[in-house]
C-alpha cells in the first residue's frame, strides 16, 4: 500500500532544502517519490516501517543540516548570461531521436552525436586548460579502487551512501557450480531470486571508483615531492549510486571524470587553483553558456556534517562551476574547483619538503557538461554559439 | 596585544602539536591550508577561544572577521574583549 508521509521543513533554512531531499532518498529503501512542496517534504512510500519512521529519520536529517558551526557562506565569483535558444526537454528530444538510450535512471548509452561531443569537450578541458600547467602529466587510472584506499580519502565516513561495492564469487568450486546451477535452474538470472552473499561472495576488496584523483594520491604515496609541486591530469569512470535521486537531470550512475590534480606546497595549489578558474570562466564565457561559478560544498553523509560543510565554506575549499538548465529552471554543477588542505597528504603520506603536501583538484563531468550545453543550444548546430561550433567543427575535420 | 598573540602561539602549537622546529609556523602562517588544524580542529579552537576569554564567537565574527592566522585571531579577540 502507498503511503505519504509529510515532514514541515519550519526548521530548516530553504538553502539547504535541496540537501535534505537528495538525502531523504537514503532514508528508507521502500521510498517511491520526494516532492518538496509548500514548506514541506512530501515522501511517497510503501516502507512496511510506516510513515512515522520515516518522518522520525527525516527530522534526524533536519537536525544535521540545521545551521552550521561556521555559517553557510554564500559567494558567486562569476556569473555569465548566455542565450539559450533551445528550451526544450533536451532529454526526451535526446531518447526521441535515439541519441540516448537510457537503460535505467542514470545510466545510458550515448551515441552520435553526443559521444563526439563528450570526447570533444573533454579535449577541450585538456588543451584549454589543463595543458597551460607547466610540467603537467597525464596518467590512466583503474575504473576500480582498493577499499583500503578509499579509506585513507575518508570515503567510508565521508559519503557512505555512494559506494558501489564490487565483489565476485568465492574460489570455490562447490560455490561457482552451484550458483551456475542456481542461474541455470531459475531460467536465468532473476532479480527476485534471493543470493546468499555471505555464503557465495566474499568481502569486497575493491569498489567502484568515486572520484578520479584519489588513484593519483594513491600512487604518490610515501613520496616527497621536489620544487613547489605536480600537476597532473587524467579521465577515469567514477561511479555514485544515488538511490531515487538518479531521476534527476544529470546525475549519473556511471560516469567520465576528467580532472586536472595539483599536488604541492600550499600557494602553489591555491595558485593554481584560482588560475583554473579564470580558465574555467573564459572557456564559459567563449562558449556563451548560461552559468555561475558559486561557493559549494560537499553533500556529506555524516552527522558532522554541519562542522564539515560549514567549514568548506567558511575556508572556501569548494567553488562549483553550474550550468542552467533552461527547460528546468534550474542549474546543474558541470565542474568543481576543489582545495584540500592537507587532508589526502598526510593520509597518503605525501611530502613536499618536510611537510605533507597539500592538494587540490579541477573537475569535469563530461556528460553533465554535454547534458548542459545541448539542453542550453539543443541538437541543431546552427544554434550553437559560433566560436564552439568553429571549434568543434575543426576538432572532426582533423579528427583529433 | 603581544602577550595574548604569544599566548594564542602557545596554546595552538601544544594543542594541534605543532614541531617546535616547524619552520613555517609564525603567527601569520595560514592554519588552515597549511594544514595544521582542521575542521574538528577549528571547532575546538572556537571552543577554547570562547571559555578562556570569556567571549562569544557568533557566525557573524566568523564572516566578518578574517581568523586564518594566530595574528588575525588574537586582533579578534583583542577587540572582542575591547568591545
Amino acid at each position: 500500500m502507498t503511503n505519504e508521509c509529510v515532514i514541515s521543513l519550519q526548521r530548516l533554512d530553504p538553502s539547504q532544502h535541496g540537501q535534505l531531499k537528495y538525502a531523504a532518498a537514503f532514508v528508507d529503501e521502500h521510498i517511491e517519490d520526494i516532492r518538496l512542496e509548500d514548506g514541506a517534504i512530501r515522501i511517497t512510500h510503501r516502507s512496511p516501517a510506516g510513515s512515522e519512521r520515516i518522518a522520525d529519520r527525516v527530522e534526524r536529517l533536519i537536525d544535521r543540516f540545521s545551521k552550521g558551526d561556521f555559517g553557510f557562506k554564500e559567494a558567486n565569483l562569476f556569473e555569465h548570461s548566455g542565450p539559450m535558444p533551445y528550451r526544450g526537454d533536451i532529454v526526451a528530444e535526446l531518447v526521441r531521436t535515439k541519441t540516448i538510450k537510457m537503460l535505467e535512471p542514470g545510466l545510458f548509452i550515448f551515441r552520435e552525436p553526443f559521444s563526439s561531443l563528450m570526447r570533444f569537450l573533454d579535449w577541450s578541458f585538456v588543451t584549454r586548460i589543463a595543458k597551460r600547467f607547466e610540467g603537467l602529466g597525464e596518467e590512466q587510472y583503474p575504473a576500480v579502487i582498493h577499499a583500503e584506499t578509499l579509506n585513507k580519502t575518508n570515503h567510508f565516513t565521508s559519503f557512505p551512501e555512494h559506494i558501489h561495492f564490487l565483489t565476485h564469487l568465492r574460489e570455490d568450486l562447490d560455490v561457482i557450480e552451484a550458483f551456475s546451477q542456481s542461474v541455470r535452474e531459475a531460467g536465468g538470472w532473476k532479480a527476485e531470486t534471493p543470493l546468499p552473499l555471505d555464503v557465495h561472495m566474499p568481502k569486497p576488496r575493491f569498489t567502484m571508483n568515486p572520484s578520479t584523483c584519489y588513484h593519483c594520491y594513491e600512487g604518490l604515496q610515501d613520496e616527497t615531492l621536489e620544487g613547489d609541486g605536480i600537476a597532473v591530469t587524467a579521465i577515469a569512470k567514477c561511479h555514485r549510486f544515488e538511490g531515487k535521486n538518479h531521476i534527476d537531470f544529470g546525475r549519473l550512475l556511471d560516469f567520465s571524470m576528467r580532472e586536472i590534480i595539483f599536488v604541492g606546497k600550499p600557494d602553489y595549489v591555491k595558485e593554481n587553483r584560482l588560475r583554473s578558474i579564470e580558465y574555467l570562466k573564459e572557456l564559459a564565457a567563449e562558449w556563451e553558456l548560461d552559468s555561475v561559478i558559486e561557493l559549494a560544498n560537499d553533500p556529506f553523509f555524516t552527522n558532522d556534517f554541519q562542522v564539515k560543510a560549514s567549514f568548506q565554506r567558511q575556508q572556501e575549499m569548494k567553488y562549483e562551476l553550474r550550468l542552467t538548465i533552461p527547460y528546468l529552471d534550474k542549474s546543474i554543477a558541470c565542474s568543481s574547483v576543489n582545495f584540500h588542505s592537507t587532508t589526502f597528504g598526510n593520509a597518503f603520506n605525501i611530502k613536499i619538503g618536510k611537510r605533507s603536501a597539500v592538494t587540490g583538484c579541477v573537475g569535469f563531468g563530461i556528460e553533465r557538461w554535454a547534458f548542459a550545453f545541448l539542453a542550453q543550444f539543443g541538437l541543431d548546430e546552427a544554434l550553437w554559439p559560433k566560436a564552439f561550433r568553429e571549434q568543434y567543427r575543426e576538432w572532426q575535420e582533423k579528427g583529433l | 596585544m603581544e602577550e595574548l598573540l604569544q599566548q594564542l602561539e602557545d596554546y595552538i602549537r601544544e594543542r594541534y602539536e605543532i614541531d617546535e622546529n616547524d619552520e613555517d609556523f609564525d603567527a601569520d602562517v595560514h592554519l588552515f591550508d597549511y594544514g595544521y588544524i582542521d575542521s574538528i580542529g577549528a571547532t575546538a579552537l572556537i571552543a577554547h577561544i570562547e571559555k578562556t576569554y570569556g567571549i562569544q564567537v557568533t557566525q557573524q565574527d566568523l564572516m566578518l572577521h578574517p581568523m586564518n592566522t594566530v595574528r588575525e585571531i588574537a586582533t579578534f579577540i583583542h577587540s572582542k574583549i575591547a568591545r
